[in-house]
């Protein structure tokens, strides 16, 4: 793909166009699938520069609160715990059988293999916010959320796996105490079509029964 | 800092090799950050994030699709784009914002990804004439305006708009050639 307009593209990621170059470049650009390409590779690059950054670091209480965080979640899932978790998860996925992956509409997949879709909230909880990341070939999951209120006690927010048979039970979402959850868990490749997280009873059922307050959508990424 | 072992070390939940990512990545992140949402609470939040996932998300990290700071990146640079979409959706969006949300989701970037290391970004500038690196570094990886960069520079702003176009293009043009070799 070629266009005339292509050495514009680049230059309109730091404004450096002039004000009529920027009014023509603005014009042209929604129906321009080679300079749309070009303005997001610009970005890319402009990106990757701004990532290099030998920049002044964040804030030192913030790096304290992370690692702090980080070693709090440590001890929630020992090794000997999520081995069996995700031996038990793996069967059960087993049970689902693999389907052909498909392609999602709200999905970013990495060069490297690499699903992220992002979990949207629903009106039941619109101050949450949440991502997926699967790397399919070797059917790992991790489900994270934030956002999400304190539960009664004998409820959990359920992540469910949707398969092309239905919704499948993943298992509860650790609350780490800082406002996060998340999930690790194992599924054949190829099961994933997405994903909703459920308030539900500690020992919920076949399916989700309780409001849906996180789930991924078909709004492009 | 043994830096082939770090993602074994993360993989094993070894929260000094966190802390050694952290050191390492969090200032890029914020930086990406920061430069994207113009805000540094929100920047903060990016980063808060972002260092969740990779700790969370060890497992998935897979050392032969790729290197760790390529990893990074990606997830860094998803996590800024969602932020945007959410405020898309709470109309919190500038216009400029918005058509970038929109070329994000069109575009297919991930194939370029793996070249975004940080080693390698060092590389591409060193192919720029020392004058062009000096404005890149002021205004792509520092944050500042073109104008503060010239006064900076005591450079006319005219020169400083062509000057970077013209290091812009050439990064664009060594980065063009470094895909189609792949």
């Amino acid at each position: 793909m070629s266009c005339d307009h292509l050495d514009l593209a680049l230059a309109s990621g730091l404004d450096l166009l002039g004000p009529d170059e920027a009014r023509e470049f603005a014009l042209h650009l929604p129906g321009c699938p080679a300079c749309r390409a070009e303005v997001e590779t610009s970005r890319l690059l402009l990106d990757a520069l701004a990532f290099s950054a030998a920049a002044p670091a964040p804030r030192p209480a913030l790096r304290r609160a992370i690692l702090r965080r980080a070693q709090a979640s440590r001890w929630r899932l020992p090794g000997p715990v999520a081995a069996v978790l995700l031996v038990a998860l793996f069967c059960a996925a087993l049970w689902l059988g693999a389907t052909r992956f498909p392609v999602l509409p709200a999905v970013t997949r990495t060069a490297s293999g690499y699903i992220i879709a992002s979990l949207d909230p629903t009106a039941r909880s619109p101050h949450a916010k949440g991502e997926v990341m699967l790397l399919p070939e070797a059917g790992h999951i991790l489900v994270m959320a934030d956002g999400l209120a304190p539960l009664r006690a004998g409820r959990v927010y359920e992540a469910w796996l949707l398969t092309r048979g239905g919704a499948h039970a993943l298992g509860p979402l650790h609350l780490d105490g800082w406002g996060y959850a998340w999930l690790h868990a194992r599924v054949p490749p190829g099961a994933f079509r997405g994903l909703l997280v459920s308030v539900e009873p500690a020992r919920p059922g076949p399916g989700p029964s309780g409001s849906t307050v996180l789930a991924t959508s078909g709004d492009a990424k | 800092m043994q830096e082939a072992d770090l993602p074994r070390r993360l993989a094993r939940g070894d929260a000094r090799a966190l802390a050694e990512l952290y050191d390492r990545f969090a200032p890029g992140v914020f930086s990406l950050a920061l430069r994207r949402l113009e805000d540094a609470g929100a920047a903060e939040e990016v980063v808060q994030d972002v260092f969740f996932k990779i700790w969370h998300g060890r497992a998935l990290f897979d050392a032969t699709r790729g290197d760790l700071p390529a990893w990074i990146f990606a997830i860094a640079r998803n996590t800024v784009y969602d932020q945007l979409r959410r405020r898309l959706r709470q109309s919190r969006l500038s216009e400029a914002q918005a058509a970038m949300l929109d070329l994000f989701a069109t575009s297919g970037f991930e194939a370029l990804e793996h070249l975004m290391a940080q080693e390698h970004i060092a590389e591409l500038l060193a192919a720029l004439t020392p004058e062009q690196r000096d404005l890149v570094r002021l205004v792509c990886v520092d944050g500042r305006t073109v104008a503060e960069a010239a006064s900076l520079l005591s450079t006319p702003l005219g020169t400083a708009k062509s000057r970077l176009r013209a290091a812009l293009a050439r990064l664009r043009q060594t980065l063009a050639t470094e895909v189609r070799a792949q």
